[in-house]
């Protein structure tokens, strides 16, 4: 499914949020939406799950404009998933089970839909089945995390919204998270789009296809990973974002060898083993 | 939404009310709300009346705040005004039908207790209006001072309620979240049937409660981190200080509810 906002803008009390954005999320993606805070970032991740009731511009979705409730507001779209910020917060269930439920319960599922989808969510966020029973309020920070994730993934959206997903999680527990959204988005054959607000550059160097850029509720720019951290740093420092160390690293060997390195991938391990063999090639250089 | 829950916010102005010290102001407010408990006659609830009007007039707050601050009110006022026309009993049957006898004194009584309770909340709102909420808090704390000889925990009291009042805009935003949030995994309470509304506060409510309490652990642990104990023998930054224009209105409040008293 293809997101499109066209000229849309928000206004919240006398506060312009958002100002003429388009933009075109395309399926199969993973695109990361950065800004510093106040960018306007959560707003217009709101704005595509439904969120925000009025604003001007348009929503298309598959070329459909998306559709409006009488008074001509939007309504929230069940297709685009949405995980908010510290999801963990939100979980009220008695169960681990009735909380993974939930969304589908609301949207009337039956018992064998729900089992199904339970037993297709649980893999993919690497939970035991016996921990269905228990009480969430009793899990670890992390694995209450992922439940609150999973029971966003259950109803199968095509669009998958998260606010700073890995925010307060340690190293590892981050890679585990991001990883397992990769694989749920693998498992969707080209159809599942995935946006994340992050502000872990890392993260978003080695994770994702495309990025959004914001600054002071204008988006700025829409371009590969690849594209923004090898040769658009501009627009990150214009945001008052920094590059990646390993990023940082590239651009210090580019000067003190006084030529480009070539690359086109921005993913860590490509930037070292670049790194390594310009390093090599210096000191067998010296060498001689 | 959230925000029509607060009757009487604290409304930035300069008035000779917001001036004064809250302690007067408390004090006026009791006296005056103790009074006008006991105002019997139609002069004596016009004379309350014109005393009301004129403290909102005076705290320069625009007259629209009061009306918007009465409507979550409305329901309970209405509820008592009906209450008294059904049930009220008296000897002057205005209009009867089956078991339903309507007195005029029913209806008398409905509209003393409506307009009464109409004055005690502008009054009310007036004092909140014109004090900040974190004075008002020292004002009653220093009111209150003597009690603690008895052994009341005065300035333990004083601190729970600085808390519960600063914690208010942090608790409605975390509402709100809670409420998008719910809503974007289907839970729309907007487009629920009211019957299915009633219950339908769980998943807001036990969430709100759960991030509550881990902030009051928190804050509790932050607190005892930073020395802070009881609080007891603690200054503050702005010691209240009795002026002459509070000498004045706690004179002018005293004399007023005199003569309202001996007038009622």
């Amino acid at each position: 499914m293809a997101f499109q906002l066209k000229g849309a803008s928000v206004t919240i009390g006398d506060r312009q949020v958002l100002t003429e954005i388009d933009c075109m999320l395309e399926s199969g993606r993973w695109i990361s939406l950065i800004g510093r805070t106040g960018a306007g970032k959560s707003t217009l991740a709101k704005l595509l799950k439904g969120l925000v009731p009025d604003f001007k511009g348009e929503y298309w979705i598959n070329g459909q404009p998306a559709s409006r409730n009488r008074r001509g507001q939007m309504q929230v779209l069940p297709q685009v998933g949405f995980v908010f910020q510290y999801p963990e917060h939100q979980i009220f269930e008695t169960t681990v089970y009735r909380e993974l439920s939930f969304s589908l319960r609301m949207r009337g599922a039956g018992t064998e839909e729900i089992d199904k989808a339970i037993s297709r969510v649980l893999p993919l966020v690497g939970l035991a089945e016996e921990m269905l029973p228990l009480s969430p309020l009793q899990l670890s920070g992390g694995q209450k995390r992922r439940i609150a994730i999973a029971s966003v993934l259950i109803s199968d959206p095509q669009l998958l919204i998260l606010d700073e997903p890995t925010a307060a999680l340690d190293p590892l527990s981050r890679r585990l998270l991001l990883d397992m959204l990769k694989n749920w988005q693998a498992e969707g054959k080209g159809l599942r789009s995935i946006l994340s607000i992050s502000h872990a550059m890392e993260d978003i160097a080695q994770y994702s296809d495309e990025v959004l850029v914001m600054n002071g509720g204008r988006l700025v720019g829409h371009l590969s990973a690849n594209e923004l951290f090898l040769h658009r740093s501009d627009l990150l420092e214009g945001s008052g974002l920094p590059l990646p160390d390993y990023i940082e690293l590239l651009k210090l060997m580019e000067q003190l060898s006084g030529r480009p390195i070539q690359i086109d991938s921005c993913r860590e391990e490509d930037v070292l083993a670049a790194v390594e063999t310009v390093w090599q090639d210096r000191r067998n250089s010296y060498a001689e | 939404m959230p925000n029509s829950l607060l009757i009487g916010r604290f409304v930035e102005r300069d008035s000779v009310l917001h001036r004064l010290d809250p302690r007067t102001k408390l004090l006026g407010m009791l006296i005056m709300m103790a009074v006008f408990l006991t105002v019997k006659s139609w002069d004596g609830y016009t004379a309350a009346t014109a005393f009301v009007l004129l403290t909102a007039a005076l705290s320069r707050i625009p007259i629209g705040l009061f009306l918007r601050g009465l409507l979550p009110v409305l329901p309970i006022l209405s509820f008592a005004l009906l209450y008294h026309i059904m049930f009220g009993r008296g000897e002057t049957v205005l209009w009867s039908y089956s078991w339903l006898h309507i007195h005029a004194e029913g209806v008398v009584e409905g509209i003393r207790i409506v307009w009464r309770i109409l004055l005690l909340i502008l009054l009310a709102s007036v004092l909140t209006g014109t004090t900040r909420p974190l004075s008002l808090a020292q004002g009653l704390e220093t009111l209150l001072k003597p009690l603690s000889k008895l052994g009341v925990p005065i300035e333990q009291f004083s601190l729970m309620i600085v808390i519960a009042i600063r914690f208010i805009p942090t608790i409605l935003d975390e509402l709100n979240r809670i409420l998008l949030a719910q809503k974007a995994r289907g839970h729309d309470l907007s487009t629920m049937p009211p019957a299915k509304r009633l219950f339908a506060f769980v998943p807001i409510l036990v969430p709100l409660l759960v991030t509550t309490v881990q902030r009051a652990e928190q804050l509790t642990l932050a607190i005892d981190a930073r020395g802070y104990g009881d609080g007891r023998g603690r200054t503050t930054y702005r010691p209240l200080a009795f002026g002459r224009i509070d000498y004045l209105a706690l004179g002018t409040v005293a004399l007023l509810a005199a003569a309202l008293y001996g007038f009622a």
